[in-house]
């Protein structure tokens, strides 16, 4: 054996734990950038958003499930903005739900003389055929 | 003596790797002794959450870690990578909030894992294991290693890690 893929959680956890992950080290990254430039301080952000150093050095850790909000805030007190952008991923097109087999197009009901006034009802021709998939509604 | 592929077609030698998503890569490589992957396996998955309250297991800490490793994700020295002292010895320690993975760097960029610990064992008072054990016990797995040429790689951090 040469390799081994560790496998010890599962993908739901592994989602969660690489977005966090992400977002952690976007937090540490404009830190990183801001002390350089402005001299911003865990103690400073902490201060800011009413906090203790304490609990945004653990956030910055990696420690806690750090909630959307308090990204928002962290990002706010540095003068930074987080950006984020959901896209469908297409390496799990149907996230393990079950996608119901196409259904065959119910046959379109035979024309049927009718008189101009079912055309002009609420919902027109298209409430007519939806109530014909239940039960057919006869046209008069 | 062996090259470094011998010893892992051996399995003296794993490659640890893990899932990777779209877009990431593997920068990094983690090799792992038999005895520390199985550890990782058996060991880490049981272990719960020690002093430092991480809102995270130790099996999901070992994950993010190793898969910021894998990923060139940077590593802050000290809080999640650093050399042991006294730094001669050239073993290094790959850190979570629980878990502690003891080992040297065989090139830039390789790190090979020899065992592995629970913090809150190192540390007083449910203290029941010394570091330095765990940096001798990397020193000696790394001598009675037949790996041909330079076993292991010195130089500053940046260019290391």
């Amino acid at each position: 054996m040469s390799s081994f893929e560790l496998d010890l959680i599962d993908e739901k956890t592994r989602a969660g734990i690489d977005f966090l992950t992400n977002v952690v080290h976007e937090m540490r990254r404009a830190l990183i950038i801001e002390k350089s430039s402005r001299k911003i301080t865990q103690q400073s952000i902490a201060d800011k958003i009413g906090t203790s150093r304490h609990v945004i050095n653990r956030e910055l850790q990696g420690l806690e499930n750090v909630s959307a909000r308090r990204i928002g805030e962290y990002f706010w007190s540095i003068g930074w903005e987080p950006h984020f952008e959901a896209k469908k991923s297409h390496d799990r097109e149907n996230c393990g739900f079950i996608t119901p087999p196409a259904q065959p197009r119910e046959p379109v009901p035979p024309a049927i003389s009718r008189p101009s006034s079912a055309m002009s009802g609420a919902g027109g021709i298209f409430d007519l055929v939806d109530k014909a998939r239940g039960a057919p509604v006869p046209v008069v | 003596m062996a090259t470094f592929d011998k010893l892992l077609a051996e399995g003296r030698i794993v490659r640890v790797k893990l899932r990777l998503g779209r877009g990431q890569f593997d920068e990094r490589k983690l090799y792992a002794y038999p005895e520390c992957l199985k550890w990782m396996r058996a060991e880490v998955p049981a272990m719960v959450t020690g002093r430092v309250q991480s809102a995270f297991s130790p099996k999901e800490q070992l994950i993010t870690r190793l898969l910021e490793w894998i990923t060139r994700k940077p590593m802050s020295y000290g809080r999640m990578f650093q050399d042991m002292l006294p730094r001669s010895d050239e073993v290094w320690e790959l850190k979570t909030a629980d878990l502690r993975i003891f080992g040297w760097m065989y090139r830039p960029r390789k790190f090979i894992a020899v065992c592995g610990g629970y913090t809150d064992h190192y540390k007083e008072p449910t203290k029941v294991k010394n570091y330095a054990d765990d940096r001798n016990a990397v020193v000696e797995a790394r001598n009675a290693l037949p790996l041909d040429g330079d076993k292991f790689v010195t130089g500053e951090y940046d260019e290391l890690v």
